[in-house]
């Protein structure tokens, strides 16, 4: 028979105000789990995101929100490059004070955006965009792993291929034929003009990045969707400069030469075209960590301690129930002693109530928020493209334990101490 | 001897803060596998010299001496193991604690002595007095004569040498003190452990072939009386 029986047959003998301490202990530990899991999803998403290329070469204006809506599709562009600038930037060698010349990019795709389907956007792109791998190692199936069809093909400009949750929720499937809007946001019945569809020709496996809510259409489509006069867009006033345009382009660099890799965001950024600086570079890692260990970083520690005060609050409900039950149970404790156990062992019969009425509703909280997490995964995906399971734990969350232990500890040290110092004989006494 | 109390002196604080003698023994023994009656009306510190034989109270001075060990020389851990491993214990009120079950209970005191709990003997203990179809059961399950009788099994557990009976039989009905006392001598005489039972009840004490008395509220020990609890009548 361990201490640890005697413990939990404690527990058990007042289990109604155990199982109250070990729920508000359970709800606090959930709220602490589902704060870490949701920001490591979070976390991840946005990384996993952020991948795929070296840099974003946009017009000038804020890095931020470039990156945002080109890599994770939220918000307007930032800006429009002619399509005649972006033929320049990629033809473009750049040149090192040292005399180094760069070579070409490995990859420079240009993603046009402005537009949606059912509230998904639009991404006017070209068949390119799927050969590269969207993460290292991982590149987009559409034979395997539940995805289906093919990439579009640059000679056919009515093709799109379709990101799997925007499939999913709007029920679009290969051979489907769909009409977007020219700018996001419009709805649909304020834009009467009949564009011509667009013919799903794939829907890519889940990537688990912002693209697998989106929807990528051929960019000469795209374009010439764009063509069509609506009221946005006057075609008196179109020019062909403003209707073949990139919002972006995702740059894949030769990592041949890692200091020149290193040098080319500015060099871009200086490179002036009719003695203008047009072009901003960043890389889209960088933005992330900023955004992540800025405002997105503080919102998520901001929650944690709201969480973890509660799992605090938890811990004195602890010692608030396990002292009010030493008055009853002095007696219990001087029979314990009067059987040979010692000060210390009653001590840590205590303690180890608390640790375990910790541990035990710490345990019930995790499951409570991964299967909450679990429940909620499919909305979530559907919603947000973000993949998410029950079963995806954070390594932080192995801090619970310890923690839990030393909060146990500190909360389970005052009735602990008064079993310590009760008195044998005058509990003996006294009656049961 | 099994026992032995030399001197032993102890008093209570009045709350004026004047000593109120409660024990004054020059000599006390008991011999291995004896077994022995100390009667005494209530109040009359019987309690407080089983506590004090036990190591649960420390005497103002003097000395007790179980198996040769004095037990007022040893620090607090070490008397508390002592007693786990030498002394029995059955309580006026049974004690058994109510979160655990019978078999449980007398596993208890196994694992204060050594740590290490023999289930085997817990449950040969409660098939001795009579409980093998209880063992699970809780003590709010069990009668009261039934709870006595694990509270025996429960001071048997490390085979002590001696098994101190604080009115093991003030709790129980008439018809079940008779069976509490022929249980206690029984069980203790085939374990050969020596029996010192404390009581106020004269039935009880006759059927032991020693009876001693604490009287006067003065609380002095008597010298060893005749067997078949002559001095008891006096």
């Amino acid at each position: 028979m361990s201490l640890w029986l005697i413990a939990w047959r404690n527990i058990q003998q007042r289990s109604l105000a155990s199982a109250l301490t070990g729920l508000s202990m359970a709800l606090g530990v959930a709220l602490v789990a589902a704060v870490l899991v949701i920001h490591g999803v979070i976390d991840r998403s946005f990384r996993r995101g952020a991948q795929g290329y070296d840099l974003v070469v946009g017009p000038k204006g804020s890095p931020l929100q470039l990156v945002l809506n080109t890599v994770y599709y939220l918000g307007d562009p930032a800006g429009k490059i002619p399509h005649e600038h972006y033929v320049e930037l990629i033809s473009h060698r750049f040149q090192l004070p040292d005399g180094r010349v760069s070579p070409p990019f490995k990859a420079a795709i240009p993603v046009c955006m402005g537009g949606s389907y059912l509230g998904f956007p639009l991404v006017g792109t070209t068949p390119e965009f799927f050969e590269l791998s969207f993460m290292e190692g991982e590149h987009y199936q559409f034979t395997q792993w539940g995805g289906q069809g093919r990439n579009m093909e640059t000679r056919n400009i009515w093709e799109a291929v379709v990101g799997p949750a925007a499939a999913k929720a709007a029920n679009l499937k290969l051979g489907d034929q769909f009409q977007p809007r020219h700018t996001r946001g419009v709805e649909e019945e304020e834009c009467p003009e009949e564009h011509h569809p667009f013919t799903v020709v794939g829907i890519f496996a889940p990537t688990g990045t912002p693209n697998d809510r989106a929807i990528f259409v051929n960019i000469e489509g795209f374009w010439q969707m764009h063509e069509h006069p609506s009221k946005d867009t006057p075609s008196e006033e179109q020019t062909e400069a403003s209707r073949r345009f990139v919002s972006a382009v995702l740059v894949r660099l030769d990592e041949s030469d890692p200091t020149l890799n290193a040098a080319i965001p500015r060099l871009i950024e200086d490179y002036r075209i009719g003695g203008v600086q047009v072009f901003q570079a960043v890389h889209p890692s960088v933005e992330v960590t900023k955004l992540l260990e800025g405002i997105i970083g503080n919102v998520q520690l901001v929650l944690l301690i709201l969480a973890v005060l509660v799992v605090v609050v938890a811990g004195v409900g602890i010692l608030v129930s396990i002292y009010n039950s030493m008055n009853e149970r002095k007696h219990d404790i001087a029979v314990m002693r009067a059987l040979g156990a010692s000060r210390l062992t009653v001590m840590m019969v205590i303690l180890l109530e608390s640790i375990l009425l910790s541990l035990g509703g710490g345990a019930v909280g995790v499951l409570l928020s991964h299967g909450l997490v679990g429940l909620l995964g499919p909305i979530i995906t559907e919603h947000t493209g973000v993949q998410i399971s029950a079963l995806q734990f954070q390594v932080s969350e192995l801090v619970l334990i310890p923690g839990l232990v030393i909060l146990a500890s500190i909360v389970g040290y005052l009735p602990a101490a008064a079993a310590y110092r009760t008195d044998v004989a005058k509990a003996l006494a006294a009656s049961p | 001897m099994v026992l032995q109390l030399k001197e032993v002196k102890k008093s209570f604080l009045e709350p004026d803060g004047s000593p109120l003698p409660i024990l004054d023994i020059p000599w006390f023994e008991l011999g291995p596998g004896e077994q022995m009656v100390l009667v005494g009306p209530s109040g009359c510190g019987k309690t407080t010299l089983l506590h004090v034989i036990a190591g649960i109270s420390r005497p103002d001075s003097g000395h007790v001496k179980v198996n040769g060990w004095d037990i007022t020389l040893m620090s607090e851990a070490e008397s508390d193991r002592f007693r786990a491993e030498t002394i029995g214990y059955v309580f006026q009120t049974f004690n058994l604690l109510p979160g655990f079950t019978a078999l449980e209970n007398v596993m208890l005191g196994m694992r204060f002595a050594r740590g290490r709990v023999d289930r085997a003997r817990a449950k040969q203990l409660l098939e001795r007095v009579g409980l093998g179809h209880r063992l699970h059961h809780k003590p709010t399950a069990l009668s009261v004569g039934e709870q006595q009788r694990v509270s025996v099994a429960r001071a048997l557990a490390n085979r002590p040498s001696l098994i101190l009976a604080d009115e093991p039989t003030a709790n129980v009905d008439a018809g079940h003190q008779q069976q509490i006392v022929d249980l206690l001598r029984q069980t203790c005489q085939e374990e050969k452990v020596a029996l010192l039972l404390v009581t106020h009840n004269m039935d009880v004490a006759r059927q032991f072939p020693r009876v001693d008395r604490l009287e006067d509220f003065n609380l002095v020990l008597k010298k060893p009386t005749k067997p078949n609890g002559a001095a008891a009548e006096a």
